[in-house]
């Protein structure tokens, strides 16, 4: 099969190993379609399903075996489902017009997609017919999932060394984004100043506030705010005498005497499921 | 319908009050409702015979379109809520209680069938021909060519001169349970006790001594049997099958079984279907030996001729001769006081029920208190029972009083040794009790002068106080619904119920301290032999144990061709323990001083006892022992005494051993002599944060730091691996530890910002550490702890003795972001932003709260530590504990701990992880929330009102709330799609923080697996290979199975491998390797890059310790069911995929097995897939 839904389906080899036979991997690959940034979006290839940990290097050694004249130039890549909508930074932060640039010039990609964006249009071209061509022939490219890296002991020291950050480049980097922070929050309160200082038609000036929210949506009725609300209707209680007028008490009564039944009404009933549950077998 | 308590057999105040006061209001309030509605029409009727048919009165409001009272309030509903909720713990309880009656009733069918058996019976037994004044001669020569032999006990009757006979019994009546109506359907079936009396001209005046009554009776069951079975084949009766079978465990008491088989089961008189057995007593007409002879304290068997030695006391001999005389009495008194109780029937089936599934019985191995003492219990007190005769129940009481009322008494009164309860059985005289005991448990009923805990011994006197005390904990609660433990569930699992058993062999034959005195006080060698270990057990480590019960394994039933059971050489004794926890592992036994006598005290520890002087200075007799890693104390102790008093060679054998074994030992100096609870490595590790801390609020910071809280494991004494200095290697050697500054206005209000600025403090931090101090420390990008914020830094620091630790910053501001992040996100990614708070949550807030609470916990319960380890070693080798958050699965391990219920607080090990495992393998989490209170007084009984009052225990209106917090989940979420465990506690009442996230396949699998391994247990008990069982993963269950190279990382997790020729501390890591990084577990680097580009395809499962003693490991893979099918191609499809047919694709498990086959390259050592 060479096209699926207007992609290009080209397949890889993945080479045998003493506990597997030879398998294939699929890539569906089309032309890069999107009006955000065109420019580099014409000289863009999009791939549905990318080999495993497919990095820049090993996707330029395919291109060069198939295409050598098609040069790479970077690869975007989403194999780790990434939500490009959460951005914690911006929800946090009111120093961001949502409106301005969308939500940054970042790639957006679904998961498991990649785009390889080549050094022009022609060269996206190129390596596009050449993979059809590379699709009708009968010599398969052999992935190598890790290209030429080392063993994968090593890697994975590696990768535990590589979490522990440099004092000097961290403490530049620090600096660097609390500057730029500083001056987006003093473009801000500027602003904001501004604003404050503007008095409307009416004669009323903006007020602005935090806004602030609480746990209760996300982790349920906490007792916190069950216990203010006891504490609230104690108050309350106290004012008035509860017991002064017939009434009331017969009121009070008859109140306690439907709760009773109805808590006596759910009791049956829960005693009900219970039975079908058969929960009543002791043994 | 409920029947009410009629208020004219009150005859106590409180009583009467309560209910007159309810009936005023009652009135008052139906009034009031019906003032109001003067719009509606009044109907009162009498006699509507819906629903009513006990004939009160009944008041209707009939509902007319346009009132605003729509409910119906009937006066009897209301006078039924009313009622059971004063008179029943609550509503709930007493619709509970009817409920689980009815389930066990016996059913009306198998009665009746069993009633038609029994009348045919009683015509057959009539037909029995006498045979009178024969000589023991013409017995024996009677039986000689016959099928039966006489069940005559032990010692056999030759040459006596008195005579045999049979005639027509005085008596065939049905007694027991079945006679009262009391007896409900029961797991092991039922048996229904006929009473054949023999005739009075058959006794002489004498013949309760030496045996002689026995052996008549014994001759009486055997002619009986005889006659019965030639009888039940002429009729044709061939599905009858008999046997002999000893009463209630009495080897004086044989009595005949009849059971029916499934031969023949056409025949309308073949019961087998029913379950039932009958049992054919044979008893002794009332009051034909003169009770006083027979006192407990007489003897009746002589022995010697020579009169100048005293002969000891006879008590079971004489009991068993009393109680034969008793049947038919016993079933009079019982019914008399059925007849002025109402309840008492339901009371005696409550108490039958709670005693049944709690394994207790009449007969000396189930303890010696069944149902009979119990309904004989509940009749004495409602005769009395209080030391001036006051009167402990009520005839007005409900069911549920009575059987309260009678538990309280078992729970509060010593019946052994402070004094005794006595009662009448032939009359109304009140029942007292009377202060002084006779250091065995005592009811004594004066009228036939027999003492009805005969059976009882000490040990399982104490076993039932226990029972009744957690029972009254548990009637008592008033926020959980305690019925299920109460009444529902089974607890008489050994492995549940004892903290651990030790078992041994004695042969009675090679013992000659069983002596012919020994054999008339005691009858058979195992009371003697269970009572010698008891009394032993008693003197040598009572104060170490709650409780303890010997058992032997011995049958009761016997062919009728057979005199006796046939038993084998040796005697098999089990000995279950409950274990005090706070006392198990001391060191010290402090005898008699200096001065006292201690005569006795040295001649039971023999060598062992020594004279010390103490720290407070007194000089005083005393042993000392040594721990173990695998052996307890008292096992030690135990080992010891009866190596000591029973057997030189004795062999003792205890799963204990086995399970604390399994424990990985911390490779530290002598660490195989140090006890399970030892804390040593914790504490090491607890020293060295406390050095750090003293440095780090030391600072010069812009931002003085106000407090440094642990948030690790480690620092909370449950880490899977005791902390050992150095061990790099170990996935709990960086400690987490929460820095928070003081508090400032000035932190910037965006996330990205504010984590910079925290780096910038980490930074300092670093700065002045590695110019001021020996500690080594460097920055750490964490991209893991919170998703989506990648700017988080830590600060991880390795201090001088070999600890690591792990700084995280919380600030002020850091929630009010989250929180924010959420507020302001679209609707769709609500979730995501939710479960991103959670995370931050978990690690900078929820995970300190929980070290806090767990620490205090952990020294409380001092079992809790190194069961939460085993555990977490279960889940390891079961390939679990990955997914799993370390917090999740310490509160799940806290559930026998906190609330232990109808048992102990775990004190052992093995008990505690059972007792878990237990609890999972029985947790409908679909339904059952988890809710604890981890406040809870290590006894629980302190109920005074103050003390209730000032502790934070959890309240109704607390529980409540999480459990409708509960109930909100699940309605979301019925099935537990996202949330399956819902684990609540004071300091999380949402009962999600550590629960959220786990797949649910896994979640299954931990339930499963824990049944698997609760099956495994109750088939083949705690043996050496089902304990290698339990903790070996079956990898048939995964998809595919990766196994790794050996990697050698055993040592440098801190693990002294047990198999290494080395007893001791292995010097080999005294020192940071030069680079940190090679001696970190590649595999847990290599499953977390593999899941992350695998999520939602594949769920990756591997041991987070590769500590092995070959050091290998495995990953295994299991594919996400949904992404299995084929589907329509699209660019979102989000996995590996190879086209089918046109635009279908399926999933190509061969690329992603040959992919990830080469990214694990040279770490596989092997790979097999489905």
């Amino acid at each position: 099969m060479e096209e699926v839904k207007g992609f290009s389906v080209v397949p890889v080899e993945l080479a045998q190993s003493q506990w597997n036979k030879k398998a294939r991997h699929y890539m569906f690959i089309k032309k890069h379609q999107s009006n955000a940034m065109k420019e580099m979006a014409e000289r863009s290839l999009f791939i549905v399903n990318p080999p495993f940990a497919c990095t820049l290097s090993t996707i330029r050694q395919f291109f060069k075996s198939i295409a050598s004249n098609s040069l790479v130039e970077n690869l975007f890549i989403n194999d780790e489902d990434l939500d490009y909508d959460i951005n914690l930074t911006r929800l946090t932060s009111d120093l961001y017009d949502d409106d301005k640039d969308g939500q940054g010039s970042l790639v957006r990609l679904p998961n498991g997609t990649a785009i390889v964006v080549f050094v022009d249009k022609s060269a996206c071209s190129l390596a596009m017919s050449k993979l059809k061509k590379y699709c009708k022939g009968d010599e398969l490219y052999s992935w190598r999932v890790c290209g030429d890296e080392t063993a994968t002991s090593i890697r994975m020291a590696k990768a535990y060394r590589d979490r522990v950050l440099s004092p000097e480049e961290t403490s530049a980097e620090v600096s660097l984004s609390l500057q730029e922070f500083e001056k987006r929050e003093a473009k801000s309160i500027e602003e904001l100043g501004e604003m404050k200082t503007l008095v409307d038609e009416d004669g009323f000036t903006m007020v602005v506030g935090k806004n602030r929210k609480t746990k209760r949506g996300i982790l349920g009725k906490m007792s916190g705010t069950s216990k203010v609300k006891e504490i609230e209707d104690k108050k309350l209680k106290r004012k008035e005498k509860a017991d002064f007028y017939r009434f009331q008490i017969r009121e009070k009564k008859k109140l306690e005497m439907n709760e009773l039944l109805k808590k006596f009404r759910d009791d049956q009933e829960r005693i009900k499921e219970l039975k079908e549950k058969k929960r009543f077998r002791p043994y | 319908m409920v029947k009410r308590t009629r208020e004219d057999s009150i005859d106590a105040e409180r009583d009467s009050k309560k209910t007159a006061l309810s009936k005023t209001d009652l009135i008052e309030t139906i009034a009031s409702n019906l003032e109001e509605g003067s719009s509606m029409s009044e109907e009162y009727s009498s006699d509507d015979d819906e629903d009513d048919q006990q004939g009160g009165k009944e008041v209707h409001n009939a509902n007319q379109a346009g009132s605003k009272n729509t409910k119906s309030l009937s006066a009897q509903e209301v006078q039924i809520a009313r009622e059971t909720a004063e008179l029943f713990k609550s509503n709930i309880f007493k619709l509970q209680i009817d409920e689980l009656i009815k389930e066990v009733r016996l059913k009306d069918n198998k009665v009746a069938k069993i009633e038609k058996f029994l009348h045919k019976l009683y015509d057959l037994i009539q037909e029995v021909p006498e045979f009178k004044e024969k000589s023991i001669d013409q017995v024996e020569s009677w039986f000689r060519d016959r099928k039966t032999t006489v069940p005559f006990n032990d010692p056999k009757p030759t040459n006596v001169n008195y005579k045999f006979g049979y005639g027509k019994p005085e008596n065939v009546s049905i007694v027991g349970s079945f006679g009262l109506k009391t007896a409900i359907q029961s797991p092991r079936g039922l048996s229904v006790d006929v009473n054949v009396t023999m005739p009075a001209d058959l006794f002489q005046q004498k013949d309760y001594l030496n045996y002689r009554a026995l052996h008549k009776r014994a001759f009486y069951l055997g002619y009986l049997t005889e006659n019965l079975r030639k009888i039940f084949k002429r009729e044709n009766l061939n599905f009858i099958k008999l046997s002999y079978h000893y009463l209630h465990g009495d080897s004086l008491t044989p009595v005949l079984k009849i059971r029916a088989t499934d031969d023949d089961l056409n025949s309308e008189l073949n019961f087998n279907k029913t379950k039932f057995a009958i049992n054919i007593l044979v008893g002794f007409p009332f009051g034909i030996f003169d009770s006083k002879k027979l006192l407990p304290n007489k003897n009746c068997i002589r022995v010697q001729k020579d009169e100048e030695i005293e002969l000891p006391a006879t008590p079971l001999y004489n009991s068993s001769i009393l109680s034969m005389t008793t049947y038919d009495h016993y079933l009079k008194f019982l019914y008399k006081t059925k007849k002025n109780a109402e309840q008492f029937k339901e009371a005696c089936i409550l108490g039958r029920i709670w005693l049944l599934q709690r394994g207790l019985g009449t007969s000396i191995e189930d303890g010696g208190f069944g149902h009979f003492e119990f309904a004989a219990l509940t009749a004495a007190l409602l005769n009395g029972g209080g030391e001036q005769g006051n009167k402990i129940l009520l005839n007005g009481f409900s069911s549920y009083q009575l059987f309260k009322g009678v538990i309280k008494y078992l729970a509060t009164e010593n019946l052994s040794t402070d004094g005794y309860l006595q009662f009448h059985s032939d009359s109304a005289d009140v029942s007292k009790y009377i202060k002084g005991g006779f250091n065995t448990p005592t009811l004594f009923d004066k009228t036939t002068k027999i003492n009805l805990l005969h059976r009882v011994t000490r040990s399982s006197y104490d076993l039932l106080v226990n029972h009744a005390k957690k029972t009254l904990v548990l009637l008592n609660d008033v926020v959980k619904d305690r019925f299920e433990p109460l009444f529902l569930k089974n607890s008489n699992q050994e492995y549940l119920k004892f903290d651990y058993t030790v078992e041994l062999n004695v042969s009675p034959a090679e013992d000659d301290s069983f002596g012919p005195f020994e054999k008339i006080t005691n009858l058979t060698y195992e009371n003697y032999i269970s009572l010698k270990i008891a009394n032993v057990l008693r003197y040598g480590v009572g104060e170490r144990l709650v409780g303890f019960k010997i058992s032997c394994d011995r049958v009761n039933e016997f062919e009728i061709s057979k005199r006796k059971p046939h038993y084998s050489q040796d005697l098999h004794i089990r000995i279950g323990l409950v274990i005090d926890p706070q006392e198990a592992e001391k060191l010290v036994i402090k005898g008699p001083s200096e001065t006292e006598d201690s005569v006795q005290f040295r001649s039971f520890w023999g060598p062992k006892s020594s004279l010390r002087r103490f720290k407070d200075g007194t000089i005083v007799h005393s042993v000392i022992w040594s721990t173990d890693f695998k052996s307890p104390v008292v096992l030690t102790i135990l080992k010891y005494l009866l190596q000591r008093h029973v057997k030189e060679n004795i062999v003792l054998e205890s799963e204990i051993v086995r399970f604390n074994g399994l424990l990985p030992m911390p490779n530290l100096p002598s660490s195989t002599k140090q006890s399970t609870l030892s804390t040593v490595a914790f504490n090491g590790l607890r020293n060295s944060y406390d050095e750090l801390y003293r440095i780090l609020i030391k600072l010069e910071l812009p931002l003085a730091i106000k407090s440094v809280l642990p948030a690790s494991p480690g620092l909370r004494m449950t880490s899977q691996l005791q902390p050992v200095p150095f061990a790099v290697s170990s996935k709990d050697f960086y400690n987490d530890l929460v820095v928070q500054f003081e508090t400032s206005v000035k932190w910037p209000d965006e996330l990205s910002a504010l984590e910079k600025v925290k780096t910038a403090f980490l930074l300092k931090i670093q700065e002045i550490l590695s110019k001021e101090t020996a500690y080594e420390s460097h920055l750490e990008k964490d991209d893991e702890t919170v998703p989506y914020n990648f700017d988080i830094t830590t600060l991880n620091i390795l201090t001088p003795e070999g600890y690591g630790f792990r700084i995280r910053i919380l600030t002020e501001r850091d929630e009010v972001l989250y929180l924010r992040a959420i507020e302001n996100s679209s609707k769709e990614k609500r979730q995501a932003l939710e479960s991103i708070y959670l995370k931050f949550n978990r690690r900078y807030q929820g995970s300190v709260t929980h070290t806090r609470i767990i620490s205090s916990i952990a020294h409380r319960f001092q079992y809790y530590s190194p069961t939460v380890r085993l555990f977490k070693k279960w889940l390891d080798d079961q390939l679990l504990l990955s997914h799993f958050s370390e917090e999740l699965i310490e509160l799940i391990a806290l559930q026998p701990f906190v609330d232990p219920s109808q048992y102990n607080v775990p004190a052992s090990v093995s008990n505690g992880f059972l007792r878990i495992l237990f609890f999972i393998a029985h947790w409908n989490w679909k339904e059952e929330p988890l809710i604890m209170d981890m406040s809870k007084t290590p006894d629980g009984e302190d109920d005074s009102e103050i003390v209730s009052k000032l502790s934070d225990k959890l309240s109704v209106q607390a529980y409540q709330s999480m459990k409708s917090n509960f109930d909100v989940l699940r309605k979301q979420d019925p099935q537990g799609m996202k949330i399956q465990f819902f684990v609540a506690t004071k300091s999380d009442e949402s009962g999600i923080l550590w629960s959220h996230g786990i797949p649910l396949p896994i979640a299954a699998r931990l339930t499963a697996l824990s049944k698997v391994a609760v099956q495994l247990i109750n088939k083949s008990g705690l043996g050496e290979k089902s304990t290698r069982l339990l903790f070996t993963p079956s990898l048939g269950d995964y998809d595919f199975v990766l196994k790794l190279k050996t990697i050698p990382l055993a040592i440098s997790s801190g693990v002294l491998p047990s198999s290494s020729s080395f007893k001791n501390l292995i010097v080999d890591a005294q020192s940071y390797p030069k680079d940190i990084a090679t001696k970190f577990d590649p595999i847990a680097m290599l499953v977390k890059n593999l899941s992350s580009k695998l999520q939602g395809v594949v769920i990756f499962s591997t041991h987070t310790q590769t500590i092995s003693e070959s050091g290998e490991n495995i990953i295994t893979g299991l594919f996400v069911p949904s992404k299995m099918t084929q589907t329509k191609f699209k660019a979102q499809i989000g996995y590996n995929v190879k086209p089918v047919q046109k635009d279908d694709v399926v999933i190509n498990k061969d690329a992603i097995f040959a992919e990830i086959l080469q990214y694990a390259g040279d770490l596989v050592v092997g790979f097999e897939s489905k």
